[in-house]
């Protein structure tokens, strides 16, 4: 039986916060649609997604509710942070088992073949991480002398979305509340797979394979390449 | 000798296929804002105060059209060519072998490696690779990166978060002699590392220094950082100096 698959779109403001100069906001027009709308219009077109929640602010609450999206179900005011968002969404969901793909907004270009790996993914694991290979070579540096070089082949660079049982992330997210007793503006380990590693190590966290173009849109330059990315069709 | 009286040898490496841009010409000899993308870092590298020498590394299949960029977009510069090897580590060491009696005779003390596919790279950051490189043995620039997983044997994630490591750019520079011992030992020992520095690291007492490197400098991958290359070329300096950061992110 095919579980029910939920997106929960995390439209977080700017790493400047809610200032645009700091980079691109969540109404900023990429290829003559505002940045969320990528994101919401591309779980709304997957035939594998039952139903989106959105994390965001009153201003992407107006602008999604002229759009018409069906599969939108509610959009959610952001918390004090971003873990705190999501265990609200989490917890807005009902006791039946599900499938949650969690998706930072600021990957505008997420595309049906991201979501579609994930969620097939996610049939064999609990857990899923979506990550594109690592091209540079990376290493450690301490007192600014190179030490430690992580083999290449090994190594990720972590995207969403991240895919889990609908149980198990909500576990994690208790588990790392009740870990640090610091009340729910808790901010954590910054991804969801990396509450899941931490808190629940007995679940094997899978991966999904990502794509350059679904990178992170944070600085005022990253629209004009995500355009020019989209022109060249990345596959 | 004086140290103002060696000079250093910039290495750019264009031996490698780099099919993945542009179809099935080499990507470093397409053309970029008005010159051949090796041109460019070529051109930057010989600007740089200190750098004597420039070698670049070929495929044997590629020399006609590498003579015809340096006679007719790098005027002015001497310009050794040297064929390199099938892998990237083989041709460094072709063009260290080729400098190997200057190295020996003490004319030239450092060598920065750079690869063709960064025509960004800027003349202040080569310069400041350079300096580090003479007083400490070993410089890479690196810019920080995070958001980095490990994954295990399987496939699956052993680690989620990595913290921030560096992401290593080119140039590299390295003091000549300890750099050509190296590499000679890495052949013989059929090590292979993923850049130069590796190599140093396995085979010599050099400290690798990181210096902080330049988003700017990207490395052409994929066809849309051709477009991303052209823009900050085209609004950069007349004196090659990099407008902005167009780095990518992950």
């Amino acid at each position: 039986m095919r579980l029910r698959t939920i997106a929960i779109i995390v439209a977080e403001p700017g790493p400047g916060g809610p200032d645009e100069a700091a980079g691109p906001g969540m109404l900023a027009s990429l290829a003559g649609q505002p940045v969320i709308g990528h994101s919401v219009a591309a779980f709304e077109a997957s035939p594998l997604i039952d139903e989106i929640i959105v994390i965001a602010a009153a201003g992407v609450r107006a602008l999604l509710a002229g759009r018409g999206y069906r599969k939108v179900s509610r959009v959610l005011d952001p918390g004090r942070s971003r873990a705190e968002s999501v265990r609200q969404a989490l917890q807005s969901l009902g006791p039946a088992e599900v499938n949650v793909l969690i998706h930072d907004a600021r990957r505008a270009l997420v595309g049906q073949r991201i979501i579609e790996d994930c969620v097939t993914a996610l049939r064999a694991r609990q857990a899923v991480c979506t990550a594109v290979p690592a091209s540079d070579t990376m290493v450690a540096v301490e007192n600014e002398l190179v030490t430690l070089r992580p083999a290449r082949d090994r190594l990720r660079r972590r995207q969403t979305p991240q895919g889990f049982r609908l149980s198990v992330i909500r576990r994690g997210y208790e588990l790392a509340l009740a870990d640090q007793g610091a009340g729910p503006a808790y901010a954590g380990p910054a991804d969801d797979c990396g509450i899941v590693l931490r808190y629940l190590p007995e679940v094997t966290v899978g991966l999904a394979r990502g794509s350059e173009l679904n990178f992170a849109i944070t600085r005022p330059a990253d629209i004009g390449i995500a355009e020019t990315m989209l022109r060249a069709e990345l596959p | 000798m004086r140290e103002d009286e060696c000079l250093a040898a910039a290495v750019v490496l264009a031996s490698g296929a780099g099919v993945r841009v542009g179809g099935e010409v080499n990507k470093v000899y397409l053309p970029l804002a008005g010159r051949s993308m090796l041109a460019w870092s070529l051109r930057t590298l010989a600007g740089v105060p200190g750098v004597g020498v420039l070698v670049l590394v070929v495929r044997p299949q590629d020399r006609e059209q590498a003579e015809t960029i340096a006679r007719t977009e790098l005027a002015g510069c001497v310009v050794e060519i040297v064929h390199g090897g099938v892998a990237r580590q083989d041709s460094e060491l072709m063009a260290l072998r080729h400098l190997r009696p200057r190295i020996a005779a003490g004319q030239i003390d450092v060598v920065l490696m750079h690869d063709a596919a960064r025509p960004l790279v800027t003349r202040d950051l080569a310069a400041a690779v350079l300096h580090t490189a003479r007083r400490s043995g070993g410089a890479v620039p690196g810019v920080p990166r995070d958001g980095l997983l490990q994954v295990s044997e399987d496939g699956t994630v052993a680690q989620a978060d990595l913290g921030t490591l560096m992401a290593m750019q080119t140039p590299q520079g390295f003091l000549a002699a300890p750099l050509l011992t190296a590499y000679e030992q890495a052949a013989a020992d059929g090590f292979i590392g993923t850049d130069t520095a590796a190599c140093v690291q396995r085979y010599s007492d050099v400290a690798v220094r990181c210096i902080p490197g330049d988003d700017g400098n990207i490395k052409i991958t994929y066809p849309h950082d051709l477009v991303i290359a052209v823009n900050s070329l085209t609004a950069a300096q007349p004196s090659g100096a990099s407008a902005g950061s167009p780095g990518r992110k992950g």
